[in-house]
């Protein structure tokens, strides 16, 4: 496995979201939502449609800018940074989205390959003149996302392109993208929505296992009450924009 | 002989300017500008060697540098508008390039354009347009270009380009810079067609705003799809079967305006037979895939 690089993030990451308020015209989407996040360790955040779950994930991750409040990491302040920059940075910031985001030309194997830091590090010049023998890394990095693919139960579709896939194989394709890069932080937008029962609790014993090995938090969210209850170490519901802690284990 | 030669290098021509806007294509927009920077460096070359005295090969990389800038400044946009109005903005874009050069009668000669373009010289060496070894050096820098699209497209910087263009959202959550390689492939394909124009300006040792229409970037656009837009060899072939179409029709005996007008019904018929029942083009056949997928 591969160590997601770090600049601003060395060791525990803290994450604190503090006061964020978004409005989507008038409709309140975030009413002044604070929290505090301590990696490693599961976070659920659960709450009816609309209340502000994936607005909050994507505030956090640089998508969307809030109308107020502020995200620091480890008392960074990085409310003002783009998603980009979060993601390059070595904020260590992973993300999944409910409706999965692949890259429609790419087989699966390039999807995950796509999110390696190696792939991400090489510069068009170095690809062009040859100055990085690429070729061995990309052996390498092929090795590192066909595991990758396994341990997601996606072994035997490599080759195959997401429009060939179902709905859950391409949510846990794009969990596999997201977790080869070992992020400090892992937001994932209903990881468990349409796979199948028994791939389910597989799921969340990964994603338990990538939480401990890894030193990561995983947020979660998720309509499966009984499952993100069940693996969560801390639980949070949201309600028309305000969040409440349910739970600390 | 002189008659083989002149469709060898026009087809070459056309094959630098169809590989740099597969490069264009390839990043996610569909671009019109083609014969607009096919201008730029005819116009670099020819003003450059004879009214500035600059050397050919130098007048041949201050056309690229130029046509590199130009392709920034025509994508910059890009973010503002959506795709269909983006190729209008490529439209207007050369045809402004075109329009300043027939109206600056002092610089450009205006429509009469200029004559007596000097041979093309590389480190001392004359390479006089009209020869075997101007053509063999057109397709020797179409076989460079080709090396280097296929090393490039085949890189994780390659891959990187895909995933902005097949989806910018979840491109920048994994950290990929999706604006700069936008300006970078852009440049480069503006370049290549920057210096198809210089090479052009040699081998006609005439220069005028005439040939600069937007047909000529439908023409490079047509040879992209005939070839499928994901194939480097199916891009040479479709550039081949463009850039020949023409003279062959002449050779045979049609008059030019005919010859023209037929060139068009044919590739606008075997463009829309194509799209329907081979999206992936000429190039998909030996790639086994039906689909467009990319190479």
């Amino acid at each position: 496995m591969i160590g997601g690089s770090s600049r601003i993030v060395s060791n525990l990451v803290q994450v604190r979201v503090s006061r964020i308020c978004k409005h989507f015209g008038g409709v309140v989407a975030l009413d002044n939502a604070s929290f505090e996040l301590f990696a490693p360790g599961i976070f659920g955040f659960v709450g009816e449609n609309g209340s502000g779950k994936t607005t909050l994930f994507d505030i956090v991750c640089g998508l969307v800018r809030p109308d107020s409040g502020s995200v620091l990491v480890n008392k960074h302040d990085i409310t003002t940074w783009s998603a980009t920059r979060r993601g390059k940075f070595g904020l260590g910031f992973g993300r999944s989205f409910q409706h999965p985001r692949l890259f429609a030309s790419m087989t699966a194997l390039e999807n995950v390959l796509v999110g390696y830091p190696f792939s991400k590090g090489t510069s068009w010049d170095e690809a062009i003149l040859g100055r990085v023998k690429y070729g061995e890394q990309l052996s390498s990095a092929r090795d590192v996302a066909r595991q990758q693919l396994d341990l997601l139960g996606l072994g035997d579709n490599e080759r195959s392109y997401p429009a060939e896939m179902s709905f859950g194989q391409r949510k846990r394709l794009e969990i596999a993208r997201v977790l080869l890069e070992q992020p400090r932080f892992v937001w994932l937008d209903e990881p468990f929505s349409g796979v199948e029962q028994g791939l389910v609790t597989r799921l969340a014993e990964l994603l338990t296992h990538f939480s401990e090995s890894a030193s990561s938090g995983v947020c979660i969210i998720d309509h499966r009450m009984e499952v993100v209850r069940d693996i969560s170490t801390r639980l949070f519901q949201l309600h028309n924009g305000k969040i409440v802690e349910l739970a600390q284990s | 002989m002189g008659f083989f030669i002149h469709v060898t290098v026009s087809c070459g021509l056309m094959a630098m300017l169809s590989l740099g806007l597969m490069l264009i294509v390839r990043s996610g927009v569909y671009s019109v500008a083609s014969a607009g920077f096919y201008l730029v460096g005819a116009y670099c070359t020819a003003l450059g060697t004879l009214k500035l005295g600059l050397s050919p090969g130098f007048a041949l990389v201050l056309g690229a540098v130029l046509g590199a800038i130009l392709g920034i400044f025509c994508i910059a946009p890009a973010y503002r508008v959506r795709e269909d109005r983006l190729l209008i903005l490529t439209l207007g874009f050369a045809e402004s390039l075109r329009l300043v050069c027939a109206n600056s009668r002092s610089v450009t000669n205006g429509a009469m354009g200029l004559s007596g373009i000097p041979h093309f010289s590389l480190l001392g060496v004359n390479i006089k347009p009209g020869t075997i070894a101007f053509a063999g050096f057109v397709w020797l820098i179409v076989g460079i270009i080709c090396l280097l699209l296929i090393r490039l497209v085949k890189s994780p910087w390659g891959l990187r380009i895909d995933a902005a263009r097949d989806d910018r959202v979840a491109a920048t959550s994994l950290g990929i810079q999706v604006a700069r390689p936008l300006y970078i492939v852009h440049a480069a394909g503006a370049s290549l067609a920057a210096v198809a124009g210089s090479l052009y300006a040699h081998h006609m040792a005439f220069v005028s705003p005439a040939p600069f229409t937007v047909v000529l970037s439908v023409f490079a656009l047509c040879a992209l799809l005939l070839g499928g837009r994901g194939s480097v060899k199916g891009v040479i072939l479709g550039a081949i079967l463009i850039g020949a179409g023409l003279p062959l029709l002449q050779l045979v005996g049609t008059p030019e305006y005919s010859a023209s007008a037929i060139r068009q019904i044919v590739f606008g018929v075997a463009l829309a037979v194509l799209t329907i029942w081979l999206p992936g083009g000429i190039g998909g056949i030996w790639r086994g895939a039906k689909s467009d997928r990319w190479e």
